[in-house]
């Protein structure tokens, strides 16, 4: 595959392979965007080559996860290292529209927030499955695991994602007052 | 709520999400570009290189410290297995011929016969 094509195939996947690494990286847009450029990266070096046995989506969204796994290690072992302290980043979510009204980003907020609270595994697979619209069975490869285990992350997820919502439109009201 | 209203709920949000961000997701060709620019600095840089042989000769260093160390070792160890063997030669000579002090080099007195006059 030329760079040509290949940069035709990852154009084509741009906006959605975004917001994979987005969720790879628990919401953080920074690490977000430098994971992704790294991936682009090591696409056009040949690093990471597509050999035809998956769809180009299924192995692209597999290169973001290892990338982001890899970036989030080494975040770890460079703040075990560190002896200043980090300031505690907050989530940074999409800019709102301002002709949004104020409820409705207070509700996408609350579920973004939400979203990030879960475990990792339940995050990607309903990312992948309510975003990005695959099948479980193409979610588990994404994920390299099992498709029971898939199936198991899936329906967890979703009960807990509730919960989860619910409890941050509690704080909020809770803040407000 | 059943499983559905739950996948229907998880869907809307999802899609207003998708909405939401599909306005600050930066642009395909600023993401390729600076990856392409990252790619020359990439192949401009040898560290990667330079890192393995530095690792490679440590490793070696280590390797040969260790045979060194191991050598000087066994031999201080034969050594002292020697000279052990020459004392243990030396007291088995000395047991060999020891003998046990003679009653004969003590005075005895017999204190039941009458002292002579």
């Amino acid at each position: 595959m030329d760079e040509g094509d290949l940069q035709a195939k990852l154009e084509a996947v741009h906006k959605e392979s975004f917001a994979w690494t987005l969720t790879c990286c628990g919401g953080q847009w920074s690490d977000a965007e430098d994971v992704l450029q790294t991936v682009y990266c090591l696409i056009l070096t040949d690093r990471a080559r597509f050999n035809g046995k998956s769809e180009f989506k299924t192995w692209l969204f597999s290169v973001i996860r290892n990338q982001a796994a890899k970036e989030k290690r080494r975040q770890m072992i460079r703040r075990l290292f560190l002896i200043r302290h980090e300031r505690e980043r907050e989530p940074q979510t999409g800019i709102p529209q301002p002709d949004a009204s104020l409820e409705s980003v207070e509700l996408q907020v609350a579920f973004e927030m939400a979203l990030n609270q879960l475990p990792r595994r339940q995050r990607e697979v309903l990312h992948l499955v309510f975003y990005e619209g695959l099948t479980i069975q193409a979610a588990s490869k994404v994920m390299s695991v099992s498709l029971g285990a898939a199936r198991r992350h899936y329906e967890r997820g979703k009960s807990r994602m509730r919960q989860e919502f619910q409890l941050q439109m509690e704080n909020d009201e809770h803040e407000q007052r | 709520m059943s499983n559905d209203k739950e996948s229907l709920w998880m869907r809307t949000r999802m899609d207003r999400m998708r909405e939401h961000r599909n306005q600050s997701i930066p642009a395909f060709i600023e993401v390729w570009r600076a990856a392409k620019h990252r790619r020359k600095g990439w192949d401009q840089d040898h560290s990667p290189r330079v890192r393995g042989l530095a690792f490679a000769s440590l490793a070696m260093t280590f390797v040969l410290a260790v045979a060194v160390i191991g050598y000087w070792g066994s031999g201080r160890r034969q050594q002292n297995d020697k000279r052990q063997l020459e004392f243990t030669a030396v007291d088995g000579v000395l047991v060999t011929y020891w003998q046990a002090p003679s009653d004969a080099l003590f005075e005895t007195v017999s204190w039941t016969e009458p002292a002579e006059r």
